[in-house]
């Protein structure tokens, strides 16, 4: 999918995400994962890092080799984030560890700065 | 998990679904439908005894994590299935009874969107919502079927 589609489906599911409230943990969690691999195809699609049907689904999905790839083009940041929000899905989204809701922050903090660095990429008009 | 915590899960998933607009938020109010059904399957499952009612969280299968006693811990395990992520594959779907056949079809046509539709450009339509809708009523009523014997609840 090309890099402005992406774009779209990160924003609308921000949009999204702003309706829940800190109990939706779960959905916050899961959601902001979502976002978040929108943002990271972008941002790789624009550097042609990687082609429109070749998309980042998760983190642990990736080889070493393209983790150091991408880290050293694009930054560590990204796959990083991704694999933050990943490790919480278990605990609080599928499962039920106390700390939901702080993870559920944890997540749109990721997302956050994970948006902020993939906007910072974009060519300055 | 314990049935008793899918049952909470899917409640305050499904009531966020609710507060969602199927179309402007399609991709977060999917999401929720197909986990507020998991959550139901798998409670249907483990009432069923398919399945190991357990706190320990589905990480891809067979590998779960498993909450150490001090708090923040926790391992990677591997368990009998517990807790299924998804409705796929052969050995997944030979544990499935068949009182729950109609359930899990329903999951497999939430599945079958879940990539081009989250992840893809496909068209959010309001036949793509309809159908998302009717697969989330048929699953939920069954498995609050099979949990509750309620035949108010059933399909």
């Amino acid at each position: 999918m090309k890099a402005e589609r992406h774009r779209a489906k990160a924003e609308r599911l921000e949009r999204s995400l702003a309706k829940c409230r800190p109990g939706d943990y779960e959905m916050i969690i899961d959601g902001a994962m979502l976002a978040v691999t929108h943002w990271i195809n972008m941002a790789f699609h624009t550097l042609a890092l990687t082609d429109d049907d070749s998309d980042v689904v998760h983190a642990y999905f990736e080889t070493a080799f393209d983790r150091q790839h991408f880290g050293l083009v694009a930054g560590a940041e990204f796959l990083d984030g991704l694999e933050g929000i990943e490790t919480l899905r278990p605990l609080h989204a599928r499962g039920n560890v106390v700390g939901g809701e702080a993870a559920g922050r944890r997540a749109l903090d990721i997302l956050q700065s994970i948006r902020e660095k993939a906007l910072a990429i974009l060519p300055t008009e | 998990m314990k049935i008793k915590d899918h049952l909470d899960k899917a409640e305050r998933i499904g009531e966020l679904r609710n507060r969602l607009d199927p179309a402007d938020d399609y991709e977060l109010w999917y999401w929720a439908s197909l986990n507020a059904g998991m959550n139901l399957f798998n409670a249907a499952l483990h009432h069923l005894g398919a399945t190991v009612a357990e706190d320990c969280f589905a990480h891809n299968l067979p590998v779960y994590i498993r909450p150490g006693d001090a708090a923040g811990t926790y391992e990677e395990v591997i368990r009998p299935f517990g807790d299924l992520e998804h409705v796929e594959g052969e050995e997944l779907e030979s544990l499935i009874p068949p009182r729950l056949a109609i359930a899990a079809a329903a999951l497999r046509e939430l599945e079958a969107v879940r990539e081009p539709s989250i992840r893809g450009a496909m068209k959010i339509t309001p036949a793509l919502v309809e159908g998302v809708e009717a697969a989330y009523v048929r699953a939920a009523g069954v498995a609050r079927f099979i949990l509750d014997g309620s035949a108010a609840d059933g399909p």
